[in-house]
């Protein structure tokens, strides 16, 4: 791990009236690591991704990223939502470019680059399409090409592939792997798959239900750059059940919850 | 209740249905409706109950007169001025105060109030402010579309879904930015269905409005035409007065329609 | 340094100086009521505008007069209890044809789209001269204005049965009758109950239009009529009666529509 960590949080909490909703919470992540979060329904994933966002103020305790206090959303942060957000009345072009757009690089400049997002994620001849016309699947690789062009040293994740089918979610993990290996980004990714946990990451940090706190933390012993075929090794599954004894307890406490 | 479960649903746009072969079912049951009239009026044969045809031959001739001629373009210009102030009036201040998503919510409930009063009994109001000439029948027919305008504007405005805003926020955009990028796209849909919705209302507080105290205008003309029992003149203007209104009810459909296919999310439901 | 996060990403505030916006809804009504009276009492022509307090205080004298209740009032409501009922039967009876029949549905739906763009009042007339200035014509214009959107309303709601339900009963070999009371109606209720609420301020409004166009009695015809004679103070306690009146009969009408509601239980 390198001296400065990219992400670095404290004693994170939050609260939603009267409701704990949050930590105490802390966790890091170093450049090119890719951290995913795994834990029951409500258990405050999303509260503590905004968070590192600056979507977000905790309550109390401390979130430094690239050694700065974080104040706010920052540039070289890229934000991939839930459902992929995109706007309906934008082609798929103009819906890659706007993150640029925000940044006020010009209208040729932006599209070229947009263009060549799209290229990475292999939608290059969807370019001229409306979101509607699109797949969930293709929808949320326009999400990911739209926060892939502002070049950013840190991904945000919240759950991305949570809508898609199970074979979309695999392809499109080989796809992210595929991206972050290049770019060399660290990431925090949501979930509440394991087995996509296993796949992804480099570390799993497993929450505890609401209030979210860390409960465990797990390095996965899978080489990189790997594709999803390493689900099938004894590995990866020893890996999957470990963290799923952990999280058993957890989810049940959710559901009684919920109920 | 919401506005938007009362007010747009009163007239869903229908979904596409594949055409059926043959004469358009509408028009087989419009000219089934209009051969059941002329069927009765010939049979009844009275001065009450006109055919067809002489309804629209006393249309023709009441054309010919400058007086009615006066009376029906003054009642399309009052409805432009009106609805013309309904649209941008109550947009603009529909879009202000949906920004301010906590006034939206504490005055939204007393407008609501407003809007759900008959309103036709506060005509008389526009009467004594206004006087008796056209400033009150605008006025009134101003009055009866905005509220809706207002309240479907601001409710949308105050309802954009909040990952777009979110997302802008991860890319720290300005608030204009945000307001031209995502808000006003956003809103168009609502906009569209209240720019129909309201179209129908301005008309028919005007038309009232014109009624109960008009001296000029299609309202008036109907009424003046009761005591006389002129019914093929009454006939004819109603005629004039739903094709006054269908042309741009018709338009306006269409705009909303092309409105929402282009503007209409697609990665949220509406949540209803 | 990063900026903090701008305010339209923020959520909204739930209370401001301390209220929420519920009780911000009441400070902004008593506000402007007793802007109104400071203004009736000040500013205003006497002839134009009363205070409220008189408003409040004419309006309970003359629900106190019997001839006013039972001629004015009384008349009213039995119009729009009358014109309620029809629009409400027509209504969905008319749109569980259109879901019998699509030929029906097809014909009838574009007329159903243009209804309300269409100012339904003009037609009074013509029902005045053909039937008199009784309550009939009345009744029946506040229907037609009711009925259409108690169709569409019903229409959504017999449209909402879920396929798997559909399955369902053809699986168990429901007759048309079993299926409509078992399956049709209790699925349509909440948006027919939706619909008849509509229809009901509806009917209100067009019966209180009419009486106030032309009639001979009625609290529509009665507010008319101070207005003509220069009774401001009648003028405005009717219309602060049917503010009144037609707020709770929304309420009363709500209440037992929402029990048919299994939505809202």
């Amino acid at each position: 791990m390198s001296a400065q960590p990219l992400i670095r949080s404290h004693d994170v909490t939050r609260r939603f009236g009267a409701v704990e909703a949050l930590g105490p919470l802390s966790l890091h992540g170093a450049r090119g690591e890719f951290v995913s979060i795994v834990g029951p329904s409500g258990c405050g994933k999303s509260t503590m991704l905004e968070i590192v966002g600056g979507l977000q103020r905790p309550d109390s305790g401390s979130v430094f990223v690239a050694g700065v206090p974080l104040e706010g959303p920052r540039d070289e942060t890229a934000i991939v939502f839930q459902d992929s957000a995109t706007l309906p009345w934008r082609t798929v072009l103009d819906n890659v470019a706007f993150s640029l757009e925000a940044r006020g690089v010009a209208r040729d400049e932006r599209r070229d680059i947009a263009r060549r997002g799209l290229e990475t994620v292999g939608l290059a001849a969807f370019a001229a399409h409306y979101p509607a016309q699109l797949s969930g699947g293709m929808r949320q690789r326009v999400a990911l090409a739209r926060a892939l062009v502002t070049e950013p040293d840190l991904i945000l994740a919240d759950e991305p592939f949570g809508a898609l089918d199970e074979q979309t979610r695999l392809l499109m993990s080989d796809e992210l792997l595929a991206v972050v290996d290049r770019l060399g980004c660290g990431v925090l990714f949501i979930t509440h798959s394991i087995q996509e946990a296993v796949l992804l990451s480099d570390r799993i940090l497993v929450m505890s239900a609401r209030p979210g706190r860390i409960v465990d933390e797990i390095t996965v012993p899978l080489e990189r750059p790997r594709t999803s075929e390493v689900l099938s090794s004894t590995a990866a599954a020893e890996c999957v059940s470990r963290i799923w004894a952990l999280i058993r307890r957890e989810a049940q406490v959710a559901m009684q919850g919920a109920s | 209740m919401t506005l938007s479960d009362s007010a747009l649903a009163d007239t869903p746009v229908a979904p596409a249905r594949p055409a059926s072969r043959g004469v358009p079912p509408p028009l087989v049951l419009g000219i089934g409706l209009l051969a059941a009239w002329w069927a009765i009026a010939a049979l009844v044969d009275s001065a009450v109950m006109p055919t067809p045809v002489t309804a629209v031959e006393r249309l023709l001739v009441n054309l010919q007169s400058t007086r009615f001629l006066d009376s029906a373009a003054d009642t399309v210009l009052r409805l432009l001025t009106a609805y013309v102030g309904v649209a941008v009036v109550g947009a603009v201040t529909g879009f202000l105060l949906g920004l301010a998503r906590f006034w939206a919510a504490a005055v939204s409930p007393l407008l609501y109030a407003v809007y759900s009063v008959p309103k036709i009994v506060l005509f008389p109001l526009f009467l004594l402010f206004l006087g008796l000439g056209d400033a009150s029948q605008v006025g009134f027919a101003f009055f009866s579309g905005v509220l809706p305008m207002v309240l479907l504007v601001s409710a949308a405005a105050a309802a954009v879904p909040p990952l777009p805003l979110k997302l802008a926020a991860s890319l720290r955009m300005s608030t204009p930015a945000v307001i031209t990028k995502i808000v006003l796209p956003s809103i168009l849909p609502a906009f569209a269905g209240a720019l129909r919705l309201t179209f129908g209302l301005t008309f028919l507080g005007l038309l009232i409005a014109e009624m109960f105290t008009g001296v000029s205008g299609l309202g008036y003309e109907l009424l003046r035409n009761v005591p006389l029992v002129r019914m093929g003149d009454i006939v004819g203007e109603v005629v004039l007065v739903i094709l006054i209104a269908l042309a741009p009810a018709i338009g306006l459909r269409t705009l909303e329609t092309r409105v929402r296919a282009r503007f209409g999310t697609t990665t949220e439901g509406d949540g209803r | 340094m990063t900026a903090a996060l701008p305010r339209y990403a923020r959520p909204r505030p739930d209370r401001l100086l301390g209220l929420t916006p519920a009780v911000w809804t009441g400070v902004l009504a008593v506000l402007a009521l007793a802007a109104l009276e400071v203004l009736a009492r000040t500013v205003v022509d006497p002839i134009d505008l009363v205070p409220p307090t008189t408003m409040v205080v004419r309006t309970a004298e003359l629900l106190g007069t019997a001839g006013f209740v039972t001629g004015q009032v009384l008349p009213s409501l039995g119009l729009i209890a009358a014109a309620f009922a029809l629009a409400g039967v027509a209504g969905v009876g008319l749109a569980y044809t259109m879901w019998r029949s699509p030929w029906w549905r097809l014909a009838l739906q574009p007329y159903l789209n243009v209804y309300y763009a269409i100012p339904i009042f003009a037609v009074y007339p013509i029902l005045v001269v053909l039937l008199g200035t009784g309550g009939v014509p009345i009744v029946l214009l506040s229907a037609a204005f009711g009925a259409v959107v108690v169709v569409t309303n019903s229409l959504l709601g017999f449209d909402s049965v879920p396929e798997p339900v559909r399955k369902l009963a053809r699986s168990r070999n429901l007759g048309t009758r079993r299926y409509l009371t078992a399956i049709l109606l209790p699925a349509a209720l909440p948006d027919i109950a939706s619909g008849l609420r509509l229809g009901l301020v509806y009917a209100t409004i067009g019966v209180l239009a009419t009486e106030f166009i032309l009639s001979t009695r009625g609290l529509g015809h009665e507010i008319a009529d101070a207005y003509h004679t220069f009774r401001t103070a009648d003028m405005y306690a009717g219309i602060l009666l049917i503010c009144l009146l037609a707020l709770a009969l929304n309420i009363a009408v709500g209440a037992v529509l929402d029990r048919l509601d299994w939505r809202r239980r």
